[in-house]
């Protein structure tokens, strides 16, 4: 246990302690501590990979009386020799007493061991009340880092940067909020540097989080490809006696129907945020409710994700030939492609007349109970398009937002500028697939299709993120 | 079956495991894998059912699922068991009138080869065009099998088929049993009769043709041309046989046609429909969705960061409080940890006030000389602080210091935002500081804002 790399994140109040270890923790509940102070007692966070401990991460409550205490450690010292000796007296001699409660806190891990992550806002000036506190934790000896985050817009970290560099040998930038997840892995290799036995474990935990991203990713291709599978392919059913008023149940089907897909729809995202560790998103997502006028048959979400009638046609024209295809190899081409050409004159023409029309009711035969109306499944290839364009969009956000974050998630809006970044072989697969959903989850073929498609539309769509 | 159980028992725990957390399966499945050797590997399927499941995990359960099969596997048995026996006793229906026709009976045979063969096919093809029906009947009969498991439905064709098969060769071998009983109670009377004009010795070929299968070791069920050619017969003309013992031999024949184009065909191909069901169920456990995320979970390690556990709480919501008043006017401003600008005493309190520093980097002994300084100075006191640090324990001190010093003349604390021009913070930074002096519970002190133009005294 003491051979475990320990880094207390020790600091001022309010300095974006909890928000590191929030990010770097994966947990989005330590963020939501927004009163300063409140922090009274060192969380601990381990980073566990099947029950092995790699590393913690210990948050502390911030300074309180830096200036006392560094007054007492100064009237008891004799020499520097005995400075670290002097600190845990001073946690021996104050333990238990409420004035100097949150200093015995923060300064425990370290003196038990722990290395030392300093973090100050460089986004406020720099302030000479931070020395009292930097002098403590050198007398502490124990080897440390200091990071600069920046909780606001204004940047002072040239301030600060020449501050910490007389009391830190490493001095770092890191944006808890905004920082993409390379750097988090960055930051992390950055603590293995502080001792020497601490490279090892700092490398494996960094190479475990990189493969549990690379998995993360892979199933989100498949929550959507399975959310996208039962959105397309779903039917709402209802029983109409002899005489029914058909206007009213298209009506009561197709708000039933709606309704179910929005809430797949949510369900997806639930589970998205579920995947990367975001428990309190989707709280926040229903409190400051974020969605309101972006409903998934809004015309906006029509407008944001669906495709144009041309591009419909091009690639149903590619995906109909595909099938046509077939019948001209089966036919040892003496059909002389004919096959694929009226296949892809189907497949297009039939992209461009559904796109737009959702609504698909239907009557069931006359039977003694009555008739079984049926709305869905879907035809209208836009659907697919604004179902998936979404989708991608939130998990796109989700994956690259840290869990300090505290800000609402918000959409951006693409037409299908997207869609070119994919390969015409791909624009048609994924377009073949979206018109021919599994029609359950034992249906290997088609499902394998969709999330192959998925996944190519996975890269696309953050290749296009990327570059905007 | 094993395997097919296997798959039915992992489909259903897998559309089970759809609602759980995805971080407690992960957990869950590399603690197996890690415990128990379970990969996911299909050798390692029934061990981790049986390490998920525990007691739950009932062997007849699948033999549930598969109820309705079963009873149709059953009904077709009986069903075609009674129909072989009814059809051969039609086909040997003799009233001493007219001869058995063997050309029906080898009509007949060919029919159930063909049969047998189209259903091989349909299973291959996977049409079903009996879903429908079985679906509807199902539904009425065993409502809880009138949606079966997706899993389920994709197996339909070769379950069909075993069970077709299985039917036939029941009808098959009733047909058999009744011919040889018929032959041995009866004195059947067989002989041959078409409208086509065929002459005796094609016939012969053509009987010779169909024993080519046990012509080799039993030549004695391969008719001869003579019997052939005395056993023909016209339905109009002499109906009484010249040698009636002589048209019984067709008997052997016949039976061994049954059995060669009828019994062993439906052997045959219902060894094929299992073997084909068997595959299936392998394809589909090996393509199975569940089976590629649960190989993932058991190969990939269990990373835990303590994501859900966090402690944190929202604090409580001042939106709505009022915004302080003015900071009364005295004569000393105090600077907290160089707060505000020197000049602001002047600017804010006139000529003669006095600007003074604690906290920050300066001694303990300063504040005290500050305070000493205020004590002095008499009449209310501003305490400027950086309104974005939050309030620390060192600033608490010092008020609670100050009240006790300063008799109790106002103590006025203004924190102040970043940006210029100044101002006190927005609603949810001063909220700290608000709750910072309700914290304090010293008399008069409160939190100011800036003070008017042209208040001082």
């Amino acid at each position: 246990m003491n051979d475990v790399p320990r880094f207390a994140v020790v600091g001022h109040p309010n300095k974006g302690k909890s928000s590191i270890v929030a990010t770097l923790a994966q947990n989005d509940g330590i963020a939501i501590a927004l009163e300063p102070g409140t922090t009274r007692n060192s969380d601990v966070y381990p980073l566990r990979v099947d029950g092995v401990t790699l590393y913690e991460l210990i948050d502390t409550p911030g300074f309180q009386r830096p200036r006392q205490a560094l007054a007492w450690m100064q009237a008891q010292s004799r020499a520097a020799s005995d400075h670290p000796d002097t600190v845990r007296a001073f946690v021996l001699q104050h333990a238990g007493e409420a004035r100097f409660h949150d200093e015995c806190e923060l300064l425990q891990p370290i003196i038990d061991g722990a290395g030392i992550l300093y973090v100050v806002d460089g986004s406020v000036p720099y302030s000479s009340e931070n020395e009292a506190e930097m002098e403590i934790l050198r007398w502490t000896g124990r080897p440390s880092l200091a990071l600069i985050n920046h909780i606001g817009d204004h940047d002072h970290s040239a301030a600060w940067e020449a501050a910490l560099g007389q009391y830190f040998r490493i001095v770092r930038q890191f944006n808890a909020v905004q920082a993409p997840f390379e750097e988090h892995l960055g930051l992390l290799r950055g603590f293995g540097e502080l001792a020497p036995g601490w490279r090892e474990p700092l490398e494996r935990a960094v190479r475990y989080l990189r493969e549990q991203r690379d998995q993360r990713d892979r199933a989100s291709v498949t929550l959507i490809a399975s959310a996208i599978g039962d959105m397309l392919g779903h039917v709402e059913t209802l029983s109409l006696r002899e005489g029914a008023d058909r206007t009213a149940a298209t009506q009561t089907l197709r708000e039933r129907w709606r309704d179910w897909q929005r809430q797949r729809e949510q369900r997806l995202r639930h589970d998205i945020e579920k995947l990367y560790q975001h428990n309190r998103l989707h709280r926040l997502e229903m409190e400051l409710a974020w969605e309101a006028g972006d409903d998934l048959f809004s015309e906006r979400a029509r407008h944001a994700w669906g495709v144009s009638r041309t591009y419909l046609g091009v690639v149903g024209f590619g995906a109909g030939a595909l099938g046509g295809v077939g019948i001209d190899a089966l036919a040892v081409g003496h059909t002389l492609g004919a096959g694929a050409l009226i296949g892809g004159i189907l497949g297009a023409t039939g992209s461009v007349y559904y796109a737009g029309k959702l609504d698909r009711f239907r009557l069931g035969p006359l039977t003694a109970g009555g008739r079984q109306a049926r709305f869905g499944p879907v035809h209208d290839p836009q659907f697919g398009y604004v179902v998936l364009g979404r989708a991608l969009e939130h998990a796109w956000r989700v994956a690259r937002r840290n869990h300090a974050g505290r800000d609402p998630l918000t959409f951006g809006d693409s037409n299908d500028r997207w869609l070119q970044h994919l390969t015409r072989r791909d624009g048609v697969a994924l377009q073949k697939a979206l018109l021919t959903p599994p029609r359950d989850v034992a249906d290997t073929r088609r499902r394998m299709a969709l999330e192959d498609s998925i996944g190519h539309a996975t890269v696309a769509f953050a290749a296009w993120r990327d570059a905007h | 079956m094993r395997n097919l159980s296997l798959l039915l028992d992992f489909d259903e725990q897998y559309r089970r495991d759809r609602q759980q957390d995805r971080r407690f399966l992960h957990r869950r499945d590399r603690h197996l894998a890690t415990s128990q050797d379970i990969d996911g590997s299909r050798g390692s399927l029934a061990n981790w059912l049986d390490a998920v499941c525990g007691h739950d995990r009932d062997p007849a359960r699948a033999g549930e699922r598969l109820r309705g099969w079963r009873w149709m596997r059953v009904l077709f048995v009986v069903g075609g068991s009674v129909l072989g026996a009814a059809t051969m006793l039609g086909l040997l229906y003799y009233d001493g009138g007219r001869r058995i026709n063997v050309t029906l009976i080898i009509g007949v045979a060919l029919l159930q080869l063909l049969l047998a063969l189209l259903t091989t096919a349909q299973a291959w093809i996977g049409w079903q065009p009996w879903h429908g029906v079985f679906r509807s009947l199902g539904g009425r009969w065993l409502p809880e099998h009138a949606e079966p498991q997706p899993v389920l439905r994709t197996l339909a064709a070769p379950l069909a088929a075993r069970i077709a098969q299985s039917g036939g060769l029941a009808f098959g071998i009733a047909a058999l049993i009744v011919l040889l009983s018929q032959v041995v109670i009866h004195d059947l009377a067989f002989g041959w009769s078409t409208t086509l004009q065929a002459s005796a010795p094609a016939y012969h070929d053509l009987t010779n043709a169909l024993a080519r299968p046990w012509r080799g070791w039993m030549p004695s069920a391969v008719p001869s041309l003579a019997l052939v050619e005395q056993s023909r017969y016209f339905r109009v003309g002499a109906t009484v046989a010249t040698n009636p013992e002589l048209l019984g031999i067709w008997w052997r024949f016949i039976a061994m046609l049954w059995l060669f184009y009828v019994i062993v065909p439906r052997v045959m191909l219902l060894a094929l429909a299992r073997a084909q069901l068997a595959w299936r169920v392998r394809q589909q456990l090996a393509v199975h969705p569940g089976r590629a995320a649960l190989r993932e979970r058991c190969t990939t390690p269990w990373i835990d960061s303590g994501g859900g556990s966090g402690t944190g709480t929202l604090p409580p919501d001042d939106s709505g409080t009022l915004a302080p008043a003015p900071a009364t006017p005295g004569r000393v401003l105090i600077r907290w940890a160089d707060a505000g600008d020197p000049g602001l005493a002047r600017q804010w309190l006139g000529a003669a006030a006095l600007s003074l520093e604690a906290g920050g980097s300066a001694s303990l002994d300063a504040d005290g000389a500050v305070l000493e300084q205020a004590r002095a100075m008499g009449g209310p006191v501003i305490i400027l602080a950086r309104g974005w640090e939050p309030p620390t324990g060192e600033l608490a001190d010092f008020i609670t210091h100050a009240r006790r010093r300063l008799d109790l003349v106002p103590i006025q604390l203004l924190p102040l935002a970043p940006e210029l021009p100044l101002m006190l913070p927005a609603a949810p930074a001063l909220a700290p500081w608000r709750r910072f002096i309700e914290r304090l519970q010293q008399p008069n002190v409160v939190i100011a804002n800036i003070p008017n133009e042209g208040g001082a005294p």
